[in-house]
């Protein structure tokens, strides 16, 4: 017998609340009748409906999948998740998939386009009034948790996306749901009433071209409802408009939040109305959001007290993230700054001097060099506390010396990723001297191009040569940083791209008894010298992404 | 600091500071119960015996002055994280009997976060790997008829066909 099927349940339940993938769950079910009981239920619980994303949903396949759907599992569904796929072998059996003959046409010709266009529009009611609704109204009153329904592309106008149908009936159904992530479009927008979830914990919308006045009016009035238990929140906007160059934008969130207030068919009315007050929210994500989103909040108070502990923005190619273990970050204060584009590195320096406690910052900084590194003095407050940092730069390096004066002003520094221009590595970052603790280095340079005249690109070879030369050097000196275990090092053939062409892993142990690379597979060569290891590996593009994830690294900016 | 004495179910006794041992809520309450007063009698952990209680008090030793962990998370919320911090993550390199006997001593002795730690090191060793792959490293039979293998398969789908 094994030891796992002598648990008691609960133990076995909380095991396996940990295994997430329906893959995983699906290989436990399948390895014996006792844990395939456990596995159902889990199994079951989050209902992925696939969409083919580029052809319409048919009347009949949509018929077809709800009244075969299996009634003994539905009853398990917790969460709905609408996926979408191009190809058959992309769904797996954890998918309900549904079919569809109808190719996009490929013809330029507009009567077929429209035709076509018709097509999607019949397909999205259709498959939301005869799938989503009905099923929603199958699923026992309170069970349903959390609902999501995005597009693969958010520009793409021909996906089928959620309608107003489909939200009434979550909120006339399940009116405890605590997670929702939608795609804003005006048919959702023509009753504010609806929107009203007192439970979320979890939202986040996506509004094509920043949305519209309707849109961000059913917002406003979402946040209200669910003020006191959100605690995630993520705007999404897509656009093809760089918003720094268009700021003459008339203020639509400003205007409606004015409307807002004034609107009586919003629910509630007195003088609670006035307010929202995101008091519990933690975790904060914007990607492409008008500056003017950020304003209104700010000066209605809506952040001013929020206990954010991770907030991530990005805006056009620059990006900022922060994380700190508990609510020091100063969420309020930071939105002056985001008020001129952030390519000035002396207003993110200010910032950061004005709390304490930071334990990871990521940059990615595209405009302005100083964006890029002209913040680091702003890192004191955050010496102690601060574990890893993530910078990005688009045309620079990282100069030794910042890299040096980052090391001795942050001695707890664990992880360090970089992303830069073609150059040499900074030997500087395996003494122990200039960061002592340091356990993780991960970067990725650009190849340059060997025909410059005046700082002529290094190759591959070279630049990969360049790192073992530090790591063999610092270590022959006793000068390696006692903590290092993984060094990562990639080179990319251009600026612009998250492709590998060569790179290489470094594993550092040290002793009999340093059982990190256990896992380490497909080892090249190992290289001792007295009590240290050091074995090496290639690795593949992919591979240096999960990498970044699996070392608690920032796997969004790379 | 005080000190406070544990007696293992193979009847070994561990002294250990009153700080720690009380990372365990069962000895919190135990020791709250009797006044705190339990300097001169040994506590009996019937279901743990020394090697185990040794291993859960190494554990609670490093993280004596961690926060209290958060409220209960609803179980349908978010996915969890499975990161397991560093140096739990070498402590729990150990046989799969001591990390079962681990958890099942976390939960007696009610130490929430080192159940945590041990379940998340279980699933992570089941994550990735095709059912053969799990059957052989949890020495798991296989009780399926091939039938049986296939009717799942096949009744596991979302709709009929």
């Amino acid at each position: 017998m094994s030891r796992l099927q002598l648990l008691p349940s609960e133990l076995v339940s909380q095991i396996l609340s940990y295994v997430e993938t329906p893959q995983d769950l699906m290989s436990i079910g399948l390895t014996c009748k006792f844990l395939y009981d456990f596995v159902t239920p889990l199994f079951y619980k989050t209902l992925m409906v696939a969409l083919r994303s580029d052809r319409a949903p048919e009347k009949r396949a949509i018929e077809t999948a709800f009244s075969n759907l299996r009634a003994q599992w539905v009853r398990h569904v917790r969460q709905i998740e609408i996926v979408h796929y191009f190809h058959e072998a992309e769904l797996g059996p954890w998918h309900l998939g549904i079919p569809s003959t109808a190719e996009i046409e490929e013809s330029v010709d507009y009567g077929l386009g429209y035709r076509y266009h018709e097509r999607v529009k019949a397909g999205r009611e259709y498959f939301n009034t005869f799938l989503l609704e009905k099923l929603i109204a199958k699923i026992p009153e309170g069970q349903l948790k959390a609902f999501s329904f995005e597009k693969r592309f958010l520009q793409d106008c021909y996906a089928v996306d959620v309608t107003f149908s489909t939200l009434l009936a979550l909120n006339q159904y399940q009116n405890a749901l605590t997670e929702l992530s939608v795609v804003l479009n005006e048919h959702l927008a023509i009753d504010c009433k609806v929107f009203h979830f007192p439970h979320l914990k979890f939202f986040k919308f996506s509004a094509q071209s920043y949305g519209s006045e309707n849109e961000f009016h059913c917002i406003y009035n979402l946040l209200h409802s669910c003020q006191n238990t959100l605690e995630e929140l993520h705007c999404l906007a897509e656009s093809q408009v760089n918003p720094f160059l268009d700021l003459e934008d008339p203020n639509v969130f400003g205007e409606t939040w004015e409307i807002w207030q004034r609107c009586n068919k919003c629910g509630q009315s007195g003088p609670s109305r006035r307010k929202i007050e995101l008091n519990r929210l933690k975790r904060w994500k914007s990607e492409t959001m008008d500056l003017k989103f950020f304003d209104m909040l700010h000066e209605n108070g809506v952040i001013k007290n929020s206990p954010v502990v991770n907030f991530t923005r990005r805006q056009g190619p620059n990006s900022l993230a922060m994380y700190s273990q508990s609510s020091t970050l100063n969420i309020d204060e930071l939105f002056p700054l985001t008020q001129t584009p952030p390519n000035e590195g002396l207003g993110l320096q200010n910032y950061l001097q004005t709390f304490s406690g930071l334990t990871k910052i990521a940059v990615k900084a595209f405009q302005g060099r100083q964006f890029g590194i002209g913040w680091l003095d702003g890192l004191k407050n955050h010496a102690d506390s601060l574990r890893q940092i993530h910078v990005r730069l688009f045309g620079m390096q990282f100069p030794l010396q910042s890299l040096e004066y980052l090391g001795q002003m942050c001695r707890n520094l664990e992880l360090v990723a970089t992303e830069m221009e073609t150059g040499g590595l900074p030997g500087c970052l395996f003494n122990k001297a200039a960061f002592p603790r340091l356990k993780y280095f991960h970067n990725s340079t650009e190849l340059g191009d060997p025909n410059w005249t005046v700082a002529p690109g290094l190759g591959a070879d070279q630049l990969l040569g360049q790192v073992y030369n530090n790591l063999w050097r610092e270590s022959k000196a006793g000068m390696l940083s006692g903590s290092l275990s993984i060094v990562c090092f990639g080179v990319r053939p251009s600026m612009r791209t998250g492709e590998i062409l060569q790179g290489c892993a470094f594993l550092i142990q040290r002793g009999a008894n340093d059982h990190a690379g256990e896992q380490w597979i497909g080892t090249e060569g190992t290289v001792d010298h007295k009590e240290l290891r050091v074995s090496v590996r290639k690795i593949a593009a992919l591979e240096y992404a999960d990498m970044m994830e699996r070392f608690g690294g920032h796997p969004d900016l790379y | 600091m005080s000190t406070i004495k544990l007696l293992s179910s193979d009847n070994a006794e561990l002294a250990v500071d009153k700080e720690v041992a009380e990372r365990s809520i069962l000895i919190k309450n135990m020791l709250e119960d009797v006044g705190g007063d339990m300097s001169d009698q040994a506590i009996p952990i019937p279901n743990v015996n020394e090697a185990v209680l040794r291993k859960v008090i190494e554990w609670c030793e490093h993280h004596k002055s961690d926060p209290p962990p958060p409220a209960d998370e609803d179980s349908d919320s978010r996915k969890k994280s499975t990161d397991i911090e560093e140096w739990d993550q070498k402590f729990m390199q150990v046989d799969q009997e001591m990390l079962f006997e681990i958890i099942l001593a976390a939960n007696y002795l009610d130490i929430k976060p080192l159940l945590d730690v041990g379940c998340k090191t279980v699933a992570n060793m089941i994550k990735g790997k095709s059912p053969e792959e799990i059957r052989k490293t949890f020495n798991i039979q296989n009780d399926f008829t091939p039938e049986e293998e296939d009717q799942i398969r096949r009744e596991n789908e979302w709709a009929e066909e």
